[in-house]
């Protein structure tokens, strides 16, 4: 069994966003569950980080929140993703890509000898 | 943008905090609720598939906390917390929290109240005139018009400059039918109004051809006389009127309150350049843009340029600037303000030590529940802040508390500062300024003094603490430590100011009871100015008083009757540039000057002084006759030591050392008499006979063998019948009151009335300083007591005796008192050194006042000591060893 890794700092937000994005209104059970099977249950979200997040993502505007139903009837809390939420993820993902790019070139084999 | 939304929704989630957790725990009871069911779907058993989803959930406190804390704002929160804890604890010891609050407030309030009068002494500027204190006020003295003129004309950094001619000049405004009513007249540039920033509410300003040669008097009146003289009526704008005697047209009113430049104008006239050129002073407003300084530098370059155009006496004239408060208080005056604001200032440092003091004592009482929040978790600086928010807390309500005695403490002073009947000089308003420098020492003493007992609590252990019931020593012995060096701090604060005030007490009393050589007791004085147009020469004004002194004597209870230029005992009018016969020729500038007073015959017989040696002036000095003087003792002792003076010559100089009157052969030498003057307190006078020397201001002194007070209504009746138009003043110098007046009401008023509202101030603060230190060493002591009642208890059952008890409490508070005694005598004489232009006769090291104001001092602590020595010599010592 591998060993699971926290989710990263500063990636969890992208991440909740991105979940709701694709998979529209969840409750925070189903986001964490989302994005640990996502990552093919190699990452573990913790809890004590995953609620206070939303509360800040709905703080700043980009997600809303609503007690609803769930597929098996009970009641949870969903979260929806909202238009800044959208613009939120844009501006992230582009710096992750960025981001990824400039460690890549540090990363990458170097093709020639010094 | 997100950062302030979050913000906003932050701030809103603080209002309902609660329905919020209600509303989380929700969510994750219905998130266990959702786990717990995917695990029985992965086939767990019911308990299993629950406790599965818990685990995995983890701590649900601390999931809690940290939404919490992104719910609200969790350092305000836990203020909020603070600040209930704090009331709370300030509910569960009534006694400590009014005695906290109460000292301080004291200390602030008297702090605010000083700071709201000497603010606007020190640093104002013309009252409600000019609250941006950019008008400047320069002095001129006499000059000539076009000199005047040229001046004026030239300075860049003032955006215009007005003149003054005169303030205060008592005449009588007559209308058609007779009436007529005394008014204080001040005449000034046409431009003042416009320099100042007001306009009349009804008619018109001054304009500038007001101004030119051979204009016509015009007049605008003050608001209160407008109301009073004439009940508001429009009609009289434009009307013509005689002020002394000299048609002049009224042309406008000034806005209610406006009154320049004294706190007494009726009536304000333009001046005119064919006027005998002399100056009061001229003003200007700064430009936006100018300083003082560059002002000032512009000044210099211009009087430098001028200096070599018009000599001139007094160098400082046209050149130097004043502020509002060195125009119209005078250097001495503003020394005086800032010694009471130092003083205050040292009251607030002993209400500051006193609170830090109070602190301690409760922090230490408190060592067991502080150790025990300590041990449960609280931070350190959790703690101190709950002691921060606690003091803070304290000199808030001491602050609002300060304010309403600083609103009280100025009224006070208002009603005081003037003797009854004067014109209150100007009103003391407590500003936003006040109350910001309120604040700020409010906060200042809440946080500095709170931090007293936190720099203890950095040393508290509280495993020890709690080990040993929170009570004994460890604590204690180091905070016995700081209190005992705050008392010192204390003690000497005080004796400084108790040694200032009896330095300023002793003063006052020096001067009370000071020789004055006269008997005022028995003088009645009145004055009356003869209006140039009905008594243009010294003949007729000569006729005049001849004519009054031969009715005044015949009004039964007067003994003698003599005119003289300056009250006894009172300001001195001249202080004049004299020369000695024989003396090297020095430089107009540097000429001595002496007190000058023109007296008639019988003078010194009427007043209760007498001509010691010599002759008094007599009738047949006249005119015609040889120029005689006299000269009182010490002048005579200080210009010609060993020297019979009778003989000399000396001759007299105008105010600008101009132009000299005649050689004058002294004739007699008087019994000295002491005048108030800008020189010295004791200065020789030279005395000059009426009919040589037509006196500026007459002033009628009447000897009188019946209370004076009694005689008021027939002189007044007597002077009436010989002109009915003349206004009766009390003398020159006695203030703007009706005569006329039993000169000891002037004694009261002019030698008096300032100098003992100042002692009287000194001593206050001094004696609030005295009861606020006491209550303090009383405090520290009295809790001492308290926390050390086993320990006496143990002495007293192992053979303590009373008296060793009292002498172990009496050690413990006089101790830091007499090492702060020490102290404070060092400090007394380096503080007490700036009082010294205020003392008469005292000196700032003077021995007895040191001596008794020590004792004082240690009367008053040791009985602070002794209450508390007291209850110790009581204590039970099988109740005590059972005391926790």
């Amino acid at each position: 069994m591998t060993e699971k890794t926290e989710v990263w700092q500063g990636t969890l937000a992208l991440m909740i966003l991105k979940t709701l994005e694709t998979m529209g209104p969840m409750h925070g059970y189903g986001i964490a569950r989302r994005i640990e099977q996502t990552s093919g249950d190699l990452l573990s979200v913790n809890y004590g980080t995953l609620y206070p997040a939303l509360v800040r993502l709905e703080q700043e505007g980009c997600i809303s929140s609503a007690w609803g139903v769930s597929d098996n009837n009970r009641k949870a809390k969903f979260y929806k993703l909202r238009a800044a939420g959208k613009k939120e993820i844009e501006k992230q993902s582009r710096e992750w890509d960025q981001a990824t790019e400039i460690l890549a070139r540090f990363l990458a084999p170097r093709t020639r000898p010094l | 943008m997100k950062a302030l939304r979050a913000g906003l929704s932050r701030l809103l989630g603080l209002i309902h905090r609660e329905s919020r957790d209600r509303e989380f725990e929700d969510e994750l009871a219905s998130h266990i609720d959702l786990h717990t069911q995917d695990n029985l779907r992965a086939g767990m058993t019911p308990e299993e598939a629950r406790r599965a989803a818990k685990v995995r959930l983890g701590s649900v406190e601390s999931i809690k906390e940290g939404v919490r804390e992104r719910q609200g704002f969790p350092v305000l929160e836990s203020l909020v917390q603070d600040i209930r804890y704090a009331l709370r604890g300030m509910r569960r010891s009534p006694g400590f929290t009014a005695v906290a609050v109460m000292t301080l407030a004291v200390a602030i309030g008297i702090n605010a109240g000083v700071f709201t009068v000497a603010r606007t002494i020190l640093f104002g500027g013309y009252p409600q005139l000019d609250p941006d204190n950019r008008i400047f006020y320069i002095p001129v003295g006499a000059v000539s018009s076009a000199e005047f003129e040229d001046w004026k004309a030239q300075p860049k950094s003032f955006s215009g400059i007005a003149g003054v001619n005169d303030g205060g000049m008592r005449l009588v405004l007559q209308d058609d039918s007779g009436n007529s009513e005394a008014c204080d007249t001040t005449q000034l540039t046409t431009n003042a109004f416009q320099v100042l920033g007001r306009r009349p509410i009804i008619g018109r300003d001054f304009a500038p051809s007001d101004g030119v040669s051979g204009a016509p008097t015009v007049a605008l009146l003050n608001y209160a006389f407008w109301k009073r003289r004439f009940g508001e009526d429009r009609s009289v704008i434009g009307k013509s009127f005689r002020l002394d005697r000299k048609p002049v047209t009224i042309i406008g009113v000034m806005p209610p309150g406006f009154t320049f430049p004294t706190p007494r104008v009726d009536v304000w006239i333009q001046s005119v350049p064919d006027r005998p050129g002399f100056f009061w002073f001229a003003f200007g407003r700064l430009r936006e843009g100018a300083t003082r300084k560059s002002a000032q530098a512009e000044m210099d370059v211009i009087a430098h340029r001028l200096d070599l155009r018009y000599p001139r006496a007094n160098p400082d004239f046209l050149r130097r600037l004043r502020s509002f408060g060195e125009q119209f208080w005078g250097a001495d005056t503003m020394a005086l303000y800032r010694a009471i604001w130092g003083a205050v200032g040292f009251v607030f440092l002993i209400g500051c030590v006193n609170l830090a003091n109070l602190l301690l004592a409760r922090t230490i009482d408190r060592y067991r529940e502080i150790s025990l929040r300590m041990a449960l978790g609280a931070g350190r600086w959790r703690i101190v802040r709950q002691l921060l928010v606690e003091s803070l807390m304290l000199a808030s309500i001491a602050a609002v508390v300060g304010w309403f005695i600083a609103l009280a403490g100025v009224r006070i002073y208002e009603r005081i500062e003037s003797p009854p009947g004067y014109y209150n000089q100007y009103h003391y308003v407590p500003d936003y300024r006040v109350l910001l420098y309120l604040v700020a020492i409010s906060i200042f003493a809440g946080i500095l003094f709170g931090l007293a007992p936190a720099v203890r609590l950095a040393k508290l252990n509280f495993n020890d603490t709690l080990k040993d019931g929170g009570r004994g020593a460890t604590g204690g012995i180091g905070g016995k430590r700081l209190s005992a060096l705050l008392i010192a701090a204390e003690i000497s604060v005080t004796i400084v100011l108790l040694a200032g005030a009896g330095l300023m007490a002793r003063s006052f009393l020096k001067i009370y009871t000071e020789d004055v050589g006269v008997n005022a007791a028995n003088i009645l004085v009145a004055s009356v100015r003869l209006p140039p147009t009905d008594y243009p020469d010294a003949q007729t004004q000569a006729a005049f008083f001849d004519r009054l002194t031969t009715k005044l004597k015949s009004i039964p209870g007067i003994g003698s009757v003599a005119l003289a230029d300056t009250l006894p005992g009172l300001t001195a009018n001249g202080v004049l540039p004299y020369e000695l016969a024989g003396s090297p020729t020095v430089d107009a500038a540097r000429r001595p000057r002496s007190i000058a007073i023109t007296i008639t015959p019988g003078y010194f017989g009427t007043v209760g002084a007498a001509v010691i040696s010599g002759r008094d002036f007599n009738d047949f000095d006249r005119e015609s006759t040889q120029p005689v003087a006299l000269v009182s003792e010490r002048f005579a002792r200080e210009q010609w030591p060993g020297v019979n003076p009778l003989g000399k010559r000396l001759r007299l100089f105008d105010f600008y050392g101009r132009n000299a009157d005649a050689w004058r052969t002294v004739v007699g030498v008087t019994s000295n008499i002491v005048q108030i003057s800008a020189l010295n307190h004791s200065d020789g006078i030279v005395y000059a006979p009426w009919r040589q020397r037509p006196p500026a201001f007459p002033n009628i002194l009447m000897g009188t063998r019946v209370p004076a007070a009694d005689l008021a209504l027939s002189v007044r009746h007597e002077i009436k019948s010989i002109d009915s138009g003349l206004d009766i003043g009390a003398g020159n110098g006695a203030g703007a009151f009706e005569g006329p007046l039993p000169l000891t009401d002037s004694f009261k008023s002019v030698r008096y009335w300032s100098r003992a509202v100042n002692a009287g101030l000194f001593v206050t603060f001094a004696l609030v300083a005295l009861f606020l230190a006491a209550i303090g060493l009383y405090a520290v002591i009295a809790h001492s007591v308290s926390r050390t009642t086993q320990e006496i208890g143990t002495r007293i059952a192992i053979g303590a005796m009373p008296r060793d008890i009292r002498l172990l409490v009496l050690r413990q508070g006089m101790l830091p008192v007499v090492m702060g005694l020490g102290l404070g005598l060092a400090a007394s004489l380096a503080f007490n050194r700036l009082l010294q232009s205020q003392l008469f006769a005292v000196s700032f090291s003077d021995a007895v006042t040191y001596v008794v104001t020590s004792i004082v001092l240690i009367v008053v602590a040791l009985s602070a000591c002794l209450i508390p020595a007291r209850r110790a010599m009581r204590i039970d010592p099988a109740a005590a060893l059972r005391h926790d």
